[in-house]
């Protein structure tokens, strides 16, 4: 019997030695971020790097989805199996949904004592507070730029289109059509893809917006239909088409004009072939307000994190001065800590037009239908611009698919 | 001895399957799950995608098992040789079946490319207008129908070639004494020896093309104007993006309902089949 207890005795001893020391071993966190393009993953690397040395008790494990469908498969994955991340680099649409379903914790305590927290731009900390709690801090603001051949309008002895209508004049006057069919578009707009927030550059530069103050979408309104009705004249001679999934033909050397994410950029504007060919500005409004789409990625932490202690400790790194300066260097994304802005307006005079389009940047819409939305919208613009729909009746079949799946 | 199986499907197949039928009845989100009754199914007739997903799902499988029987049994019948330039034949028929669904989908993507696609790039070469493929709802379903055919038809192939060389010499002799010309002995011998071969041929892509996803997700993401989605697809956007399990469970559920209607109809019509020829 005292053997047996003896015995007992030892396992028990041992057991509690082993929790004790899986205790005191390093904290283990799991990340992973929106986005799989190799530049992006690469600076990541690098900042994990600098911070495992410099917190030698943490260990991040880093990984990452494409944008759209993909991330999302793969965080609800993690989240059914159990695994669901400690660190979660995600974009607005995400907000709402992943709040109440208690993936996101709210971090306000966190927020309250980082010292940071006055530097962050305004416009950027609210796209990550939701029922005035601050869940996530964004790293990355991502506006959708116009992107011009500078040769080209030259060559053509045209401006910068600042308007619609010069818009249109622009892109007929740039368009190379052989037999009928265009073979180098004065201006491309995609046909398809993930979230086809191209439109909502339009919507927003007519005074359109697409929920009201008590967070109900509303997908009808005039501004909504002139720029449906715009773009239906205007597309079938100046376009290629194309998925927004896939490159822009803008960026293959397809096209004369486009809208585009400012990251996707990168790789033509490094390329020296097109040196002093490319330009950037806000994109083209018909109120002459400047507006565009701005998305922005944050840093969340998991409601399931054991350790967010640590996990806010590697938000706030990758959010010092330093450390967001170097993004910007890496990958041309806009700072979004106020006291960097000139800072960054020095490294590429181009950066300052990326700066104007964060200002006037409005993403997409807060809520938890915001992934019913962009599916709608989708198909919003496909039945108007290539289906050849009424605008005005095809907005309204929109907003009543929406309140549909609302109501579910 | 039966025991491993009975717990491999009792986990795997029964369990996920009860579950499921559970969860359509509930509005399940990944977080939570609250009784909704038959709300689910209510909601999918009303469901316009739903339906459109349905009716492309149904054509889908329809040309797709109708164009793989036939020209699956025709190409076995043809390549029903043993020469060994006919061997290298069957060969290069198998070897889009032996490719992943999604290295071909990536393959067609850059031939049906409107723009820089191989494919419009021969047509504006020898003067013939060029189309959307992809992009041109009128077309697009029928390039991903193309694209499953020509990927599965060396499958079909083979296995209607292993049917046909089981069938004994000595039937097609006999006839030829009798007199029989090919017709007849097709008629009278081939088909009915193969009638199960025929049978398995039709569950089997039919099952996979009410199944068919990876092809939509990779190369439409069910566009344009819904022309491509597919139930599969369908079940995939409303659970994993949109975190309607529950709903999806429901469509998950109509779609087990199909493939077990069309097998038991199948199986009573070969089952008839036989029970004609045993007369």
């Amino acid at each position: 019997m005292k053997k047996r207890i003896a015995l007992f005795l030892i396992f028990a001893l041992s057991l509690g030695l082993a929790g004790a020391s899986a205790e005191s071993g390093p904290v283990e966190l799991d990340f992973i971020r929106i986005g799989s393009d190799t530049a992006e993953r690469e600076y990541w690397q690098w900042l994990i790097e600098g911070f495992e040395a410099s917190h030698p008790g943490i260990i991040i494990n880093y990984d990452d989805a494409a944008i759209g469908a993909d991330m999302d498969t793969k965080l609800n994955t993690l989240f059914a199996g159990g695994a669901f991340p400690d660190l979660i680099g995600h974009g607005i649409l995400s907000v709402a949904q992943r709040v109440e379903l208690g993936q996101y914790a709210p971090i306000d305590e966190y927020f309250e004592n980082w010292e940071g927290k006055d530097d962050l731009l305004p416009s950027i900390l609210a796209n990550g507070t939701y029922k005035g709690h601050v869940y996530g801090l964004g790293y990355s603001a991502t506006p959708y730029v116009f992107a011009y051949r500078i040769d080209l309008l030259e060559e053509a002895g045209l401006s910068v289109p600042t308007t619609w209508d010069e818009l249109a004049e622009a892109a007929r006057a740039l368009t190379v059509t052989e037999n009928g069919e265009v073979t180098f578009s004065g201006f491309c707009f995609p046909m398809t893809g993930g979230n086809l927030v191209e439109l909502d550059v339009f919507v927003f530069g007519n005074g359109g917006r697409y929920m009201d103050d008590e967070s109900m979408p509303t997908l009808e309104g005039s501004e909504k239909a002139e720029a449906l009705e715009f773009l239906k004249e205007l597309l079938p001679s100046v376009n290629l088409p194309y998925s927004n999934s896939e490159t822009n033909p803008f960026v293959k050397g397809q096209a004369a004009m486009t809208l585009i994410n400012n990251v996707a950029l990168t790789s033509m504007l490094n390329d020296p072939e097109y040196e002093g060919k490319i330009g950037i500005a806000v994109p083209p409004t018909k109120t002459g307000e400047p507006a565009t789409f701005c998305g922005c990625n944050m840093l969340f932490i998991g409601g399931t994190c054991k350790h967010p202690d640590e996990a806010f400790e590697f938000i706030s790194y990758a959010l010092t001065a330093e450390n967001t300066l170097k993004r910007a260097e890496m990958l041309s994304i806009p700072v979004t800590l106020g006291s960097l802005r000139n800072a960054f307006v020095e490294m590429d005079p181009w950066n300052r037009v990326r700066l104007d389009c964060v200002a006037c940047g409005i993403g997409m819409p807060r809520a938890t239908w915001s992934t019913a939305f962009q599916t709608i919208r989708n198909n919003l613009v496909q039945n108007v611009l290539f289906g050849g729909a009424d605008a005005a009746s095809a907005l309204a079949q929109a907003q009543e698919d929406l309140l549909f799946e609302i109501g579910e | 001895m039966l025991m491993p199986f009975l717990v491999f499907f009792v986990l795997f197949v029964l369990y996920p399957v009860v579950m499921n039928l559970f969860y359509s009845f509930t509005n399940y989100n990944l977080a939570s799950a609250k009784w909704v009754g038959l709300r689910n199914y209510q909601r999918l007739l009303k469901d316009v995608v739903f339906r459109k997903a349905f009716l492309n799902t149904c054509i889908y499988a329809l040309v797709s098992v109708t164009f793989l029987t036939a020209l699956g049994f025709i190409t076995a019948a043809v390549l029903n040789r043993g020469s060994r330039s006919v061997r290298w034949l069957r060969m290069l028929l198998i070897f889009p079946y032996a490719t992943s669904m999604a290295a071909v989908s990536m393959i067609f993507l850059m031939i049906l490319d409107p723009t820089s696609g191989y494919l419009n790039k021969v047509l504006r070469l020898i003067g013939i207008p060029t189309r959307l493929w992809l992009f041109d709802p009128d077309l697009a379903l029928g390039c991903l129908i193309f694209i499953n055919v020509w990927k599965n038809i060396g499958y079909c192939m083979l296995i209607y070639l292993a049917g046909l060389q089981a069938i004994p010499d000595e039937l097609y002799e006999a006839a030829t004494t009798d007199g029989a010309g090919e017709g007849r002995k097709l008629i009278s011998i081939t088909l009915p020896m193969i009638r199960p071969i025929m049978y398995f041929v039709f569950v089997t892509t039919t099952v996979e093309s009410f199944k068919t996803f990876e092809q939509v997700q990779i190369m439409t993401n069910g566009d344009p104007l819904n022309a491509t989605t597919t139930i599969v697809h369908q079940i995939y956007q409303r659970g994993f993006t949109e975190f309607k399990m529950g709903y999806a469970a429901a469509m998950a559920v109509v779609l087990l309902l199909i493939i077990l209607v069309i097998t038991l109809l199948s199986g009573k019509i070969n089952a008839s089949g036989k029970e004609a020829d045993a007369k």
